[in-house]
């Protein structure tokens, strides 16, 4: 008696380490659903392709594009599943860093100034000819300025679902009937005379740390500046153009007096939003929540030309991000199948974008911005011309080489006599040293 | 034969006995192996590594003490020196008020219970709650205090965006979250404290004042002791409130080691290893001096 006990206590400790080596196991694996078929010619294919998609998309916009995934699963019901998890930002790249190749997903959404670099450290694989034997892409049919960014001689490093700039949304019951502004000079004008320190209303605030990575860019641009160098990575924000663009955001606080001072991140939004500031610098991405709290008081109107007294064609460039389906590396086998399934649903997503342009984006398929859909679709027409939204520079190192500077210009908006230069000097000096890590360290 | 089989037997039915007891520890071993020893050692081994898993001795440890070439040398210093700057002031204030507090609770005034969960309620949320608590209090424009000077005329102070402000702040926040378990531990101390060493001392003409520090205090070394080894660990691995209030600024001065070993945690695992062991024999060190006091004056 007692030695069967002994013997079936035996048997549990076995059946615990194998669940304990199964755990480990899980961790391994990442679900692959068995395929049958596809690489072998003639035999016969069934099933349903599973495709995993991570994506950092949050907020209001994860409904729209949950719908649309779910469109997509609906008309290739039986062939392809897509499943979906998101993620903020920090955590889905992360996760991706942390999870590649072993457990990543299939397809991943990355912003389009981090593409070369994820490509460079081999998070993603080039969509290249082996994936178009079912169904082809055409990179011609995409917003040029963001897709030229993605091509590489292997193929191109992913297909853009929308570029995203940031717009100047204004509360119509302030702004009243004055004339909307063209440039800096005439903004300024009019948000002074909507300031109303006394009762706590402002003209324009603006946080001295978000979305500052988006303003002083697109002071940047519109000053005739540069990030970087393309080639290289290094710094070329130390410039005329960069230390006027730092200038401006400077003034729109010191020489202005339309913002409060030391405003923190989303506090500005927080004013805006409580009805205390006329106009209001943020991403489209707030368009949906903005339409709820705001209904029709709510006024759009592009950036272009609006952080610059130039007029030439530099001027009307407005920052952009992009979110790009790019590939990911995987130790799993990629199976024809699901190269062909990745296409067809990278392809699907951009030709349906246009519902993409109900959450505020707007679509990087040049078929989908023609759709009556974008067309109808509530303000998107307002960012102003698509052509001059300026996606980030094609660089390998573009976030060591440039995101450094932000940091610095935050120290110039906090001071009304901030050194400008000597800050953009120390934020080179960082951001060369940053290069250098990032290839050596 | 039979007296060679007996000791065998008997050996077998000892490790049978033993054994049912290993197999009750064999799920906690298991665990513990796999996410406590297994991470330890690995993320020892991929401090000498670099990017490519090649072995490189201890060339981490020499970059981001030394070699200036690279970002991480000097964030790490400053992080390093921004952690010992908060070790170094919120300690003292994490001892002296919870003492001070248990001592005003152990008297047993009026309401006392409701001032004692009430204190030690903030113990009890998460961070991000905290945070979010205080940003709405400290903020610039949109923060309670800001209002509040606004109301007297004052001028705006920036809470969270400049020195020595932001530093105060952190403090105040951690204070506040997580002085009450100290105050438990001290007062659970005080109870203990015989009350006829008290009535002693009353006959013998002595002060409420000097019974705190003649009687009160060395009686509560003990307690006292353990309170500052927990705190300094604790404050060591400050964290989240500086990277959720301040977000490490203005300007990264109060960007502490931790956050500098999590900035480089997926791009370099192997720099941010070789940090957070650097960090972890600083603490080990000085809780190594603390024991060695405390052992002192036992002794």
């Amino acid at each position: 008696m007692k030695l069967k006990k002994f013997w079936l206590s035996l048997a549990a400790v076995a059946m615990a380490a194998a669940m304990s080596l199964s755990l480990v196991a899980c961790g391994e694996g990442g679900g692959e659903e068995p395929e049958k078929g596809g690489e072998n010619p003639g035999q016969t294919v069934t099933g349903s392709v599973s495709l995993k998609l991570w994506t950092p998309v949050t907020g209001a916009d994860l409904t729209v594009f949950n719908r649309m995934i779910t469109r997509f699963n609906q008309a290739y019901e039986g062939q392809i599943h897509v499943d979906h998890q998101s993620n903020v930002r920090d955590t889905h790249y992360n996760n991706l860093k942390n999870n590649i190749p072993n457990n990543g997903p299939d397809i991943a959404i990355i912003h389009s100034q981090l593409v070369k670099n994820y490509a460079e450290k081999e998070y993603i694989v080039p969509i290249d000819d082996s994936f178009f034997t079912k169904e082809t892409i055409d990179p011609n049919g995409y917003q040029q300025n963001v897709m030229s960014t993605l091509k590489t001689e292997d193929g191109v490093l992913g297909f853009p679902l929308d570029v995203h700039p940031i717009v100047l949304y204004y509360n119509k019951s302030i702004v009243g009937d004055n004339p909307l502004p063209k440039n800096f000079t005439e903004l300024m004008t009019l948000a002074q005379k909507l300031t109303n320190s006394s009762q706590g209303v402002w003209g324009l605030p603006i946080s001295t740390l978000w979305p500052t990575e988006f303003t002083y860019t697109t002071a940047l641009y519109q000053e005739g500046g540069e990030e970087i160098d393309t080639a290289t990575s290094q710094p070329k924000f130390n410039s005329d153009a960069g230390a006027a663009a730092a200038e401006h955001l400077r003034d729109i606080i010191y020489k202005y007096k339309v913002s409060p001072e030391n405003l923190g991140t989303d506090a500005d939004l927080q004013l805006f939003t409580t009805g205390k500031a006329a106009f209001h610098i943020q991403g489209c991405w707030q368009l949906s929540s903005l339409m709820e709290i705001f209904g029709d008081d709510l006024g759009v109107m592009s950036l272009s030309g609006m952080l610059t007294d130039k007029t030439d064609a530099a001027s009307k460039y407005v920052m952009a991000r992009s979110h790009v389906f790019c590939v990911a590396k995987t130790k799993r086998a990629l199976s024809q199948r699901k190269k062909e399934a990745i296409v067809t649903f990278i392809k699907w997503m951009g030709e349906n974008s246009a519902e993409w342009s109900t959450a505020g984006q707007i679509p990087a398929f040049n078929a989908a911005r023609e759709s009556d859909t974008f067309k109808n679709a509530p303000y998107v027409s307002l960012y102003g011309d698509p052509a001059n939204f300026r996606t980030a520079a094609s660089a390998t190192y573009f976030e060591s080489g440039y995101e450094t500077v932000f940091q610095y210009v935050t120290t110039i908006m906090k001071s009304a006599d901030s050194d400008i230069r000597g800050e953009l000097t120390k934020a080179e000096e960082e951001a060369k040293r940053a290069v250098s890590t990032e290839m050596y360290g | 034969m039979e007296s060679f089989e007996k000791p065998v037997l008997h050996k077998l039915t000892v490790f049978k006995k033993q054994f049912y007891g290993f197999l009750f520890a064999v799920p906690f071993l298991a665990i513990f192996a796999l996410f406590f020893i297994y991470p330890f050692f690995s993320g020892i081994a991929v401090s000498f590594t670099n990017r490519k898993g090649e072995w490189v001795g201890f060339q981490n440890y020499y970059n981001i003490l030394f070699n200036k070439d690279f970002v991480y040398q000097s964030d790490f210093l400053r992080g390093l020196g921004n952690t010992l700057l908060f070790v170094a002031i919120s300690v003292p204030l994490l001892i002296v008020i919870p003492l001070f507090i248990a001592i005003l609770l152990d008297i047993k005034p009026a309401g006392y219970k409701f001032f004692r969960a009430l204190l030690f309620m903030p113990t009890v949320f998460s961070i991000s709650a905290v945070v979010l608590m205080w940003k709405r209090v400290l903020e610039v424009e949109t923060g309670f205090v800001d209002a509040a000077l606004k109301a007297m005329g004052m001028s705006q102070i920036d809470f969270l965006g400049s020195q020595p402000w932001a530093w105060i702040s952190l403090f105040v926040v951690t204070v506040w979250w997580t002085m009450g378990t100290n105050i438990v531990i001290l007062g659970a101390g005080l109870k203990n404290i015989d009350k006829t060493v008290y009535e002693a001392a009353a006959i013998d003409g002595a002060s409420y004042l000097k019974t705190v520090f003649t009687i009160t205090l060395p009686l509560l070394a003990g307690q006292i002791v353990v309170v500052l080894i927990m705190t300094i660990l604790a404050s060591f691995n400050i964290y989240g409130q500086p990277l959720l209030l301040t977000a490490g600024g203005p300007e990264r001065t109060t960007q502490v080691a931790l956050m500098v070993i999590v900035s480089n945690l997926f791009d370099r695992p192997y720099v941010a290893a070789s940090m957070a062991l650097l960090l972890g024999l600083i603490m080990i060190a000085i809780s190594l001096i603390q024991a060695a006091f405390a052992r002192r004056r036992n002794d």
